[in-house]
């Protein structure tokens, strides 16, 4: 082989090209669009960090949005039918809505469905396709402040789910340890305006919240079981005055609890920590959620999935992404900066010490048995606000069956525009 | 002229003074939390009693945990937002005020009453288009976002038009006649004359944009373009709230734009009064 000017001049390219390789690579960088909650900085940045250290080729620009108008502005960002952003947080129950109208990238070729819970990729789903990674779950569980039930001579209720407290049980301790007019109460929902909070009381007595396909509300949430329920949830309020009445910030019920003018809170998992940080010397204890004596145990479920716009630009990246926060390790590290329900199996033994707690124990019983998550339908924002008025109004006075026939009429007319 | 009876006198000023205090208290009360620890801050807040209004314990810390994070950033952010809407704001409406009150065109009064609806118009309606339009100039995530769509305000623009009708047409006339440019009367002989509007108007954008927190949430992604609003709110999540951190945030949000208010106050009033008699 004799080397021509040609050769050399071909080969001194070649060479000069596979050098400036890594160059080009690092050029190459991608950038992702995040939008995220807004929880506080230390809770989330790690998690992000750990990404981008395992990627050093993508690059997140991560936005993290208050509660208060994030679904609000996620809808405006997304019916702009852009790119932007590339992920963005998706609260589990809003699947549907948004697989419906477009704005979530079909992930079942991402996602190994036995890796996690049964219930986590039904709330994850739509029409029989996951739309929403499942990247944390909730539980509710009976907080109770073991002081304020010495002081009134009650044997607390226990830890064992097989001995649970039924409603009933609630009611009469609520009326032996509150005091309305100290402003001392026996029992509150954490979320007491909330369907995700309260309609667990109706499934308890076999009721059923939304028709099969997602669209009929009439029937179902003003059916025997939820009026009988959501009677006993106005008791609470009317009659037996063992609930605060008008807090339906969510942030405010905890607080009444940790300072001890509440004796039981009916509460997530993430309370827990309020109460460990903030109120250090308060001494309660944890039970599983009541169930109507004549009914059966059931918990909410369902919490913070992330999606993918479809129409993002970059799909190995977000591929990328989905993959590695659905990883056991970074799975479990967002466990430990926010313990939501982990909705991975393999997270459940990684961390099989943190989990040997009565809370802990309790939320793995409740997470495999009895919880629901709510209706799948692509109405859930008008299902969800509608009811929650309601719910307001109940706490209030008023007949009980009117006011959910009332609201389930104006469900029907609302989500009837998802039919076909 | 009668003597002020003594009693009558006094009951006003006491109901007077009652009043203002019960108005006043939640503000009161908002303040003096963002000095109390975080255990305290609803301890005394059920029932009310002397401990709900006086703190047993007071501290900084939630002001140095918020000037620790980049609430100072977001301070910023809505000062400069704001200052620079007021300050193109104050010449493009007064512009187009000036136009609907001196001069004739076509299609003067259909416009007017597009300028009017405009300011009727729920700003949830025109959201979408607005954000594509933005996307569509490359402005998302840019000062330009924040401040441009707020520069024209058909309501301060109603406020112009209502106070240079009110100059007579002759003063005009007279200028014209004298040899003054349309420009130079605008600049030299109305704009000064409006001290009072342009008081009003400046107030009113300062604090339209000082308050805005959905707007600035959609058209901005980066943390450093957020503004004080937006702060705020990201101390509340769904399952926690830093109360502490949200009132001395909130407290310094009050205190920052009630200076704007206070100095121009006087003139505030007077245009509202007559701006109504034009």
């Amino acid at each position: 082989m004799s080397f021509t000017r040609r050769t050399v001049l071909k080969s001194g390219a070649a060479a000069g090209a596979a050098l400036a390789m890594p160059a080009i690579a690092r050029a190459q960088q991608t950038n992702l669009k995040v939008v995220w909650m807004g929880w506080p900085d230390n809770q989330v940045l790690p998690l992000f960090a750990e990404f981008e250290k395992r990627n050093p080729s993508i690059k997140l620009a991560v936005e993290r949005m208050p509660f208060s108008q994030i679904f609000q502005a996620l809808e405006v960002r997304l019916n702009a039918r852009s790119g932007d952003p590339d992920i963005f947080i998706v609260d589990s129950p809003l699947t549907a809505s948004y697989a419906a109208r477009g704005h979530l990238m079909e992930l079942d070729s991402l996602i190994d469905k036995s890796r996690f819970a049964p219930s986590a990729i039904e709330a994850a789903s739509f029409q029989g396709k996951i739309y929403s990674a499942p990247f944390g779950s909730s539980m509710q569980v009976l907080y109770y402040n073991k002081g304020m039930f010495r002081a009134a001579g009650i044997e607390p209720p226990s830890a064992d789910p097989a001995k649970r407290w039924t409603w009933e049980q609630v009611l009469e301790a609520g009326r032996k340890l509150a005091r309305p007019a100290d402003n001392i109460w026996g029992f509150s929902f954490e979320q007491q305006e909330r369907p995700y909070q309260l309609l667990p009381l109706g499934q308890s007595l076999g009721g059923v919240a939304l028709s099969p396909d997602g669209l009929k509300a009439t029937g179902f949430i003003d059916g025997p079981a939820f009026v009988e329920a959501f009677g006993f949830m106005q008791k609470l309020y009317t009659e037996a005055k063992i609930s605060p009445p008008g807090q339906f910030d969510t942030a405010l019920t905890p607080e009444l609890f940790g300072s001890g003018k509440c004796a039981m809170l009916l509460g997530g998992t993430f309370v827990a920590d309020t109460f460990f940080n903030k109120f250090p010397n308060l001494e309660f204890g944890v039970a599983p959620h009541p169930y109507f004596a004549k009914g059966k145990p059931v918990t909410p479920t369902g919490a913070w999935h992330f999606g993918v716009n479809p129409r993002t630009t970059q799909k190995a990246a977000v591929n990328q992404f989905v993959t590695d926060m659905l990883s056991d390790d970074i799975n479990a590290l967002w466990f430990k900066l926010r313990p939501y329900v982990p909705t991975l199996n393999a997270v459940w033994t990684k961390e099989a010490k943190t989990f040997d707690t009565d809370m802990w124990r309790i939320v793995k019983h409740e997470s495999q048995i009895t919880a629901v998550p709510r209706p799948a339908t692509p109405g859930f924002r008008e299902y969800e606000d509608i009811l929650r008025v309601t719910l307001r109004d109940l706490q209030a006075g008023g007949d009980v069956k009117a006011a959910l026939s009332a609201a389930a009429q104006k469900i029907d007319r609302e989500i009837a525009k998802y039919k076909g | 002229m009668n003597r002020p009876r003594p009693l009558p006198t006094l009951l006003r000023y006491a109901t007077m003074s009652l009043i203002a205090a019960i108005l006043l208290t939640p503000i009161y009360w908002l303040i003096i939390s963002s000095f109390r620890p975080a255990d305290e801050i609803f301890r005394f807040a059920g029932t009310f009693s002397l401990e709900t209004l006086v703190p047993r314990r007071l501290t900084l810390d939630n002001y140095a945990q918020i000037f620790a994070s980049s609430f100072p950033r977001s301070l910023f952010n809505s000062l400069f937002v704001a200052a620079a809407t007021v300050a193109l704001g104050v010449f493009v409406n007064s512009m187009a005020g000036f136009a609907f009150a001196v001069f004739d065109f076509p299609l003067k009064t259909p416009l007017f009453i597009a300028v009017l609806l405009s300011f009727m118009m729920p700003f949830e309606t025109i959201v979408i288009p607005l954000y594509t339009l933005m996307r569509t100039l490359n402005w998302t995530d840019t000062y330009a976002a924040l401040i441009l769509p707020e520069v024209a305000g058909g309501l301060i623009i109603f406020l112009f038009r209502q106070f240079f009708a009110g100059i007579p047409k002759e003063i005009y006339e007279a200028a014209r006649i004298d040899g003054a440019s349309w420009w130079q009367i605008y600049l030299r002989m109305t704009l000064p004359l409006s001290g009072p509007t342009i008081a009003t108007a400046s107030l009113m954008m300062f604090i339209h944009q000082w308050d805005a927190f959905f707007w600035p949430l959609v058209a901005t992604s980066s943390a450093d373009l957020a503004v004080v609003q937006v702060a705020i709110a990201r101390n509340m999540t769904l399952e926690q709230a830093n109360w502490g951190a949200l009132f001395a945030s909130a407290s310094t949000a009050v205190l920052v734009a009630a200076v704007p208010f206070f100095l121009l106050q006087r003139y505030y009033v007077r245009t509202v009064v007559s701006g109504g008699d034009k």
